[in-house]
């Protein structure tokens, strides 16, 4: 009888306890979630890349809780420990310890049972729910402090001034910059239309689409930012401005290698020129007259085509290399419908180069155009009340103060030099005459010439450089946004 | 048979309680000692007491004398005191036809209740000679065991101050005793009635509350009282963390203890736990037993490393220290 009201006793404060158990769990657990939420959401708030949904952490946070919560469930109290809370809590000095041990032993002794009588009895007085109380866990306090921070930290952005009611609906700005983006979009297409690049087409469609969403009335900065950083995402997966600019070097280095051959010294012209379909052409050309060459000009030209299909071996243009040597062969061979063949397919390739170029360009200056629109919307964003007419780039000061500004010129890079340095060889066939003839060699510095790349071309090599800097280099916090604005200010701007 | 028990146990707490009152009657204040002396003698062990002279120690045994009516001796310690002062030796007599033989002259230690006074003033080999009769209850001189009566108490005193000419206890005799009981200087108050008690012309009378036979039955009820595993094992887990080698030990304990307490220590730990838990009316050991015992059972079995005697710690530090950390 003593011991089943012991024993009862000691497992009514076992089930308390674990439903403390869980609750304590559940609330220090959801603090550890919250807390490693903070430097995550502080991160959001000042970078605008990351844009998370603000539910996020809060899911982050309960999922952490969940774990600890689920670890815990497997895991409840014992009867020691039961009874070794109700000993300290009732202040009973290890009656019901003694007891429990005495109970699980069965040991029939006198002493034994003046325990047990002596241990049910100061427990009948004691009520359980004085023992084994049910609290507000102690972390509810700070979960709440660091859920009003994360809140406010997740919908107040860390540089924003106060917004009034009127400032709070930019989508009217929104919907001028998407249209200003739109106006772009519908000029390179008039232009794929008439180079018939399908896949351009498709992708130029795909943003127009997804731009024209930027206008509907209900579009917040947030996720006007949001779609424009998705935008820019799949603008860039696009592109590959490295391998193009390594693959025109190589087209240049070929047409170089050509220049002084009296037949293909025009094709190499213009590729070194960089004119592409030009290039196409005179190889077309040259091709048409291939039955036209003699003995002589077949075994030049077959060495040149050879030599120069070589150098391209293992390169990116490993193919039009194996299509030029081909065709240095069948001439070498007096195949004549070969070497035409392998010219034609030469010449086609190239022409497939100068349309991948032309996307390449055409979609990095709309990838131009996406990131000065974001920019403009995250002007907004922060409150900076940007004139959707004119955007951020012809933005003028009204109010200026002794402060560092946050705009730029359009012209901080100057204008493209409209000279064209390609540098234009030509060979001159003659014979030495008998008389002396005199060498110069001046030992003096290149002089200055314009760069032949343009700055926007440059630029977008090095983006992804200026990204890592921001994403991957320990900033301080307090000057990410100046660095960030500095790579704004050096872009190129839209002609 | 329950009813019995329980008021065998109620004998006990009236029986302590009424010793207690009555040296309390010659003793001013020292409850702490006078509780931990008696705690000794109920569990069959022995005291070492610490304290300046004039602090009541011998009044202390020669009060428990007449209280419990048990055989009392006094032995003053000295550097000339020889083993044989003390257990006795073997002279030759002569009977009344003149023909000599051998006969035992017990000596002092042949008492129930001893007052080894500044026992560190002996040399070790006298000291030594307390070994047996305080362990085994029974001394062997010139190769006769001769068994001493029951109960028997040894109540050792040392002075801390005059360290000079003594002979510190080794530690295989300070392992012996059950407490050490450190006899601190009465207040002003507790001094007040020491004046007026011992300066007039009769001393206060004490009554004999019990004979020497029915403490060796109070001995017995101790040893019966519950200890729950959880119990033991955290007094287990105490003397375990006065060992500097072991896992327990906490790191004051790592940092100034040479030597930790021997498993005597964790038996006079449970054994004078078992008492406290008596007097407070349970029928089990508690923690909160085990921590009021845990000075007095500890103290003198924990060698201070050098670290230690240089930094001046004492053992009662570490002790508190492992209670505190200890759980």
């Amino acid at each position: 009888m003593q011991e089943k009201l012991i024993l009862e006793k000691i497992r009514q404060v076992r089930r308390r306890l674990n439903v403390q158990g869980y609750l304590q769990t559940l609330a220090i657990f959801l603090l550890y979630g919250l807390i490693v939420c903070v430097p995550a959401v502080i991160v959001d708030s000042l970078a605008t890349s990351f844009n998370i949904p603000p539910l996020t952490f809060l899911w982050v946070a309960c999922g952490i809780a969940a774990i600890a919560f689920i670890v815990r469930l497997v895991r409840p109290i014992n009867l020691l420990e039961a009874a070794r809370a109700i000993d300290v809590d009732a202040s009973l000095k290890d009656r019901v310890v003694s007891g429990l041990e005495q109970i699980e032993r069965k040991t029939n002794e006198t002493l034994t049972a003046l325990q047990l009588q002596d241990t049910s009895k100061r427990l009948q007085t004691i009520p359980i729910k004085q023992v084994a109380k049910y609290k507000v866990p102690r972390e509810t306090f700070f979960i709440a402090l660091v859920a009003i921070f994360l809140v406010g930290f997740t919908y107040v952005e860390f540089f924003a001034q106060p917004t009034t009611a009127a400032e709070a609906d930019y989508s009217a700005e929104i919907a001028a910059e998407a249209d200003s983006l739109i106006k772009k979009i519908e000029e390179a297409k008039k232009e794929t239309e008439e180079n018939e690049d399908q896949e351009l087409k498709e992708i130029l469609e795909e943003i127009e689409k997804r731009t024209h969403e930027l206008k509907k009335s209900e579009m917040t900065p947030k996720e006007a930012l949001k779609r424009m950083t998705e935008l820019t995402q799949l603008l860039k997966t696009k592109i590959d401005p490295v391998k193009i600019a390594q693959q025109e070097e190589l087209m240049q280095g070929l047409g170089q290698q050509f220049i002084g051959n009296p037949i293909l010294g025009e094709f190499g012209q213009q590729l070194k020129r960089g004119d592409y379909k030009k290039a196409a052409d005179k190889l077309d050309k040259v091709a048409k007259d291939v039955p036209k060459f003699d003995q002589e000009q077949r075994q030049n030209l077959s060495d040149e085509l050879k030599r120069a299909g070589k150098s391209l071996k293992d390169s990116d243009l490993d193919g039009l290399g194996g299509n030029i040597a081909g065709a240095g062969e069948a001439m070498e061979g007096n195949d004549t419908e070969g070497a035409q063949g392998k010219l034609n397919a030469s010449s086609k390739q190239i022409r497939n180069f100068d349309l991948l170029k032309n996307r390449n360009q055409k979609l990095t200056d709309l990838l131009c155009a996406c990131e000065d629109c974001k920019a403009c919307i995250a002007a907004c964003c922060a409150g900076k009340g940007i004139n959707p007419a004119t955007g951020l780039s012809n933005l003028l000061s009204n109010s200026p103060t002794n402060k560092a500004g946050s705009k730029t010129s359009t012209s901080q890079q100057g204008d493209l030099t409209s000279l064209d340095s390609t540098l234009n060889l030509q060979q001159i066939t003659g014979v030495q005459g008998e008389g002396s003839s005199t060498v110069q060699t001046s030992k003096v510095s290149a002089e200055g010439q314009e760069s032949s790349l343009s700055y926007k071309d440059a630029y977008m090599k090095y983006q992804k450089l200026s990204e890592d800097a921001l994403t991957q280099e320990q900033i301080p916090l307090g000057y990410k946004f100046y660095v960030k604005r500095y790579f704004e200010s050096i872009k190129p701007t839209e002609e | 048979m329950s009813e019995q028990l329980e008021q065998k146990h109620d004998e006990f707490r009236e029986t302590f309680k009424n010793i207690q009152e009555e040296v309390s009657k010659r003793i001013v204040g020292q409850k702490e000692i006078i509780e931990g002396v008696l705690i000794c003698l109920m569990t069959g062990g022995h005291a070492l007491l610490e304290g300046v002279p004039g602090l009541g120690k011998t009044l202390l045994i020669s009060t428990l004398h007449d209280v419990l009516a048990l055989e009392e001796q006094r032995i003053q310690f000295t550097p000339d005191l020889m083993p044989a002062d003390i257990v006795g030796t073997t002279i030759v007599a002569e009977d009344d036809v003149g023909k000599k033989f051998f006969e035992f002259q017990p000596g002092p230690i042949f008492a129930n209740l001893v007052l080894a006074d500044e026992i560190n003033r002996a040399t070790p080999k006298t000291q030594s000679a307390l070994l047996q009769a305080m362990q085994e209850k029974s001394v062997t001189v010139a190769g006769v065991h001769h068994n001493l009566d029951l109960p028997f108490f040894v109540m050792a005193t040392q002075n801390p101050l005059e360290m000079e000419g003594t002979y510190p206890l080794p530690e295989a005799q300070l392992d012996r005793f059950f407490f050490k009981l450190k006899v601190e200087f009465p207040s002003i108050e507790e001094l007040d009635v020491v004046m007026e008690r011992t300066t007039k012309r009769e001393m206060p009378a004490v009554e004999k509350v019990c004979e020497g036979t029915v403490i060796n039955e109070l001995e017995q009820i101790v040893r019966d009282i519950l200890i729950a595993e959880d119990v033991r094992k955290y007094a287990l887990r105490l003397v375990m963390g006065t060992h500097p080698e072991t896992e327990e030990a906490p790191e004051m304990t790592k940092k100034y203890v040479r030597y930790g307490s021997s498993p005597r220590g964790a038996q006079a730990l449970i054994l004078g736990s078992k008492v406290k838990a008596i007097l407070d009316g349970r029928y089990n050991v508690a923690r909160e037993d085990i921590h009021s015992v845990a000075l007095a059972s500890l103290r003198h079995r924990l060698i201070l490393s050098f670290e230690g005697e240089a930094e001046g710690i004492d053992p009662d530090m570490i002790i508190n220290n492992l209670l505190e950390v200890t759980d």
